[in-house]
C-alpha cells in the first residue's frame, strides 16, 4: 500500500499499487510525486519506485501523432485577402470565400473538409497572384513605353 | 537542417522587411504622381472599381497620418487594417515562437462577416449613385 502527496499539498491513500498505477495512467500522479510506501519512514518521489518505472515511462511518453488534437490546417486568409485587395480580385474572393470555409469546417473539428478547403484557397490564391502580378507588370511596363513616345525628341 | 520554427523566424522577418520596405516606398512617392506603381487588372479590362482600388493612395495617405484622406481612397481598408494586421502579426508570431496557431476561438461567423462585407463593398462602390460615390477610389 502508498501514501501520496498530491499537488494540492493533501495527503491520499493508502492506496493499492494497482490503484497507483492507474493514477499514474490517468496522469493523476508523475515521477515527481511523493509517495510513502507502507513500511517505511521517508517520502520520496514517484521517480525512485523502480516498481512503477515502466508505467512512469509509458505516462510521460509523448502522445502519438494519431492522439494528439488535430492541428487546424493554414487556411490562406490573410494571403486571400490581400490577393483580393491588390491582384486579382475576383480570383481573390473565391480563394476568400474557400478560406473562410476552411475555417469554419475547423472551428467544428471537420478536419477533412478543412484540409480540403485549405487546398482549394491555397490554389486559388495563387492563380490569383499569378495572373494579376504578370498582368501588373506588363501594364507598368506598356506605360512606360507610351510615355518614352510621347517624350519630345 | 532548418526546423519549422526558423522558417517561421525567417518568414517573419522577411514580412517586417519587405512590410517596411513597401511603406518606405509607398511614404516617398505619391501614386498618383508616378507611374511605376502596379495598375489593377480589373480596372484595366472593364473600369469597375474593385475592392482594392485606392489602396495604395490610402496607404500614402495614412503613411502621412493623414486617416481622413485614407479614408476617401479606400474605406474598407481602413477598417480592415488594424483587424487584419492583428490577426496575421497574432499567427506569424504563434508560429515563430512554435505555438500553436490561435485560430480555434475565432468564431466563424466572423469570417462570413468579413467576405460577405468584401462582396457588397465590391458592388457598392461600382453603383450609380452619389451615396456611393464616398465609397469609390
Amino acid at each position: 500500500m502508498y501514501k501520496l502527496i498530491g499537488a494540492d499539498q493533501k495527503e491520499y491513500g493508502p492506496i493499492s499499487p494497482e490503484q497507483l498505477r492507474e493514477w499514474i495512467a490517468q496522469r493523476r500522479a508523475d515521477a515527481k510525486t511523493l509517495a510513502l510506501r507502507e513500511g517505511e519512514t521517508s517520502w520520496r518521489p514517484l521517480s525512485s519506485f523502480p516498481e512503477f518505472a515502466d508505467i512512469l515511462a509509458q505516462a510521460s511518453a509523448p502522445t502519438p501523432p494519431g492522439l494528439r488534437p488535430e492541428r487546424p490546417p493554414t487556411d490562406y486568409l490573410v494571403p486571400a485577402v490581400l490577393g483580393t485587395l491588390c491582384c486579382c480580385p475576383p480570383l481573390g474572393l473565391v480563394a476568400m470565400y474557400y478560406a473562410v470555409q476552411c475555417r469554419t469546417q475547423s472551428y467544428y473539428n471537420d478536419h477533412q473538409r478543412a484540409r480540403e478547403s485549405a487546398r482549394l484557397a491555397k490554389i486559388w490564391f495563387w492563380v490569383s497572384l499569378l495572373l494579376g502580378i504578370p498582368f501588373m507588370i506588363l501594364m507598368t511596363v506598356l506605360r512606360f513605353a507610351s510615355m518614352a513616345d510621347q517624350m519630345p525628341q | 537542417m532548418t526546423t519549422t520554427i526558423q522558417r517561421a523566424r525567417w518568414k517573419l522577418l522577411a514580412l517586417c522587411a519587405a512590410g517596411l520596405g513597401a511603406a518606405a516606398v509607398l511614404y516617398a512617392f505619391e501614386p498618383t504622381r508616378h507611374a511605376f506603381y502596379p495598375q489593377c487588372v480589373l480596372h484595366r479590362a472593364t473600369g469597375l472599381a474593385c475592392p482594392g482600388c485606392g489602396c495604395l493612395r490610402a496607404l500614402h495617405q495614412l503613411s502621412h497620418g493623414n486617416v481622413p484622406g485614407a479614408f476617401a481612397h479606400n474605406p474598407l481598408l481602413v477598417v480592415l487594417l488594424p483587424v487584419l494586421g492583428w490577426l496575421a502579426v497574432r499567427g506569424w508570431l504563434a508560429e515563430a515562437l512554435g505555438r500553436q496557431p490561435p485560430h480555434a476561438p475565432m468564431h466563424p461567423a466572423w469570417g462570413w462577416a468579413l467576405f460577405a462585407t468584401t462582396v457588397v463593398f465590391a458592388v457598392a462602390r461600382n453603383l450609380p449613385f452619389s451615396w456611393a460615390r464616398w465609397l469609390g477610389p
